[in-house]
Order: C-alpha cells, then structure tokens, then sequence
C-alpha cells in the first residue's frame, strides 16, 4: 500500500510537470502558427525582428541543452 | 503470490488515461481534432514501449523504482511534440514564411527536450521513483539536434542564395523537416531506463 501511495505521488508530480512542458510547448507551436497565419494573411515574408527574436530563442536554449550544468 | 502492482497494465491504462483527462483540463482540449488522435497515438506508443520494457526485463532489485516512469514523461513530452507535423510548417506559402515556420516548430521542440534535458540524471540504484533524465537519451537529443540545426541552416542558405531553385528549396526544407523529425523520434524511443 505505502508503495502504492508512493507511486501516485510520484505519477502526479510527472503529470504535472509533463503537463507544463506540454502546455508551453503547445503554446510556441500556436505562436507559431499565428505569426505565420499573419504573415500569410499580409502577403509577406518574416522581417529582419521576427528572424533575430526566433534566432535568438533557439541559440539560448540550445546554448543549455548542449550545457551540462545542471 | 500476486504480479507487482507496477507490472498491471491496467494501473498504467488508468494512468494514462488519468493523465490525458489531465491534459485535457490543463487546455488541450484546445489541439485540433486531427491533432488529438496523433497525440494519443504518441502516448499509447511510448506506453506500450514501456509495458514491453516492463514485462521482458527481469527485476534485479526488490523495491526498485518502476522502470516505467522516465519513459511516462518522455511519452508526455513527446506526445505534445508530435502535433508538429502540422501547425506552423501547414501553413506557410513562400519559401522564407517555410524555413520560419520551420524553425518556429523546431524552436518549441527543443523547449521539450530542454525539459527532459534539465532534469536530474538516473542512477542505477535509485529507489525511489523520482524524475530524472538518462544520460544516453540525453547524448542522442543533442547529437539529433546538431543535425536538426545543421539542415534547418542548409535549407536556410538554400533559400537565400537560390531563390529560383524551388526543387533544391523543397529538398532542403525536406531535409530540414526529416531532421526534426528525428529529434521527436530520438525523444520517443530511447527510454525504458530505471528512474
């Protein structure tokens, strides 16, 4: 029993953390999605300041996905 | 003397299923229908995965953790990810608005593996159940996004220096897209170890 209990504690604080990253990683595609919609509904392409702010989100989460500091 | 309870495939359905209903109050009722069935694809996937891992692998320790819980929020993690096979990408036209919407989906994948990334490394004898990352998983995200990044950037100069050259443009974005796919996959597959 105590293990089981064990268990169920530990799966909701998985689930609850699983549920963040899905919920923010579900956010950035609909932002995405979005940017691109209005690029498409504007007949352009991305400016000079969509490019640097996406480049700039994936060079600093690359920088600590490659980092091993904890 | 009865099968473990972590064994029953009938707790880890409820889980699941508990999880989903989770999922579902948290907003993703809000994922499109036909962006629903590839996420729950993706979660019975990496569960049956996890179930064959549970029930071929012996156990070496009594008490040890369920082997089943890293590869749980790694199917979660993934499951949110496999709805990039349509979202930005599916809508964009030129060339350009492609390699950004691209990168746009690549840039929320490497959030989910930024996550996986950050949690504690697994050691082998631990006996409480906890999250935590394997360090070979790990290993194999970073290797997959090196590759991910390297077409993206090959589709990216592709398209700045031959515009005309649609064949080459949509073969680098090809490229560029089977990488990130194989990102996802790196995320989906490679689990199974003890927490």
């Amino acid at each position: 029993m105590t293990a089981a209990l064990q268990f169920a504690a530990e799966l909701i604080k998985y689930a609850t953390l699983a549920a963040e990253v899905g919920m923010n990683v579900h956010e950035l595609l609909r932002q995405g999605e979005a940017a691109v919609n209005a690029m498409v509904a504007e007949g352009r392409d991305p400016t000079d300041a969509e490019w640097e702010a996406l480049n700039i989100r994936i060079a600093q989460i690359r920088e600590k996905l490659h980092s091993d500091d904890a | 003397m009865g099968k473990d309870w972590w064994k029953s495939k009938t707790i880890w359905a409820n889980a699941i299923a508990l999880i989903s209903t989770l999922f579902g109050l948290l907003g993703y009722a809000e994922i499109p229908p036909d962006q629903q069935a590839a996420v729950v694809a993706g979660v019975m996937t990496i569960v049956n995965i996890a179930l064959r891992f549970v029930t071929s692998e012996p156990i070496k320790k009594p008490g040890g953790a369920p082997p089943a819980l890293p590869a749980l929020i790694l199917g979660l993690i993934f499951a949110s990810s496999v709805a990039l096979g349509g979202c930005a990408s599916r809508v964009a036209e030129t060339p350009a608005q492609k390699i950004y919407a691209l990168q746009a989906d690549y840039a929320a994948m490497l959030e989910a593996a930024l996550a996986y990334e950050s949690l504690p490394r697994c050691v082998e004898d631990n006996s409480v159940p906890s999250p935590c990352s394997d360090s070979a998983i790990v290993e194999g995200i970073r290797k997959a996004d090196i590759v991910a990044y390297e077409a993206i950037g090959t589709a990216r100069e592709t398209i700045r220096a031959s515009p005309a050259d649609i064949q080459g443009i949509d073969l680098a974005l090809l490229s560029a897209r089977q990488a990130i796919d194989g990102l996802a996959r790196i995320i989906a597959t490679l689990n199974g170890r003890t927490g």
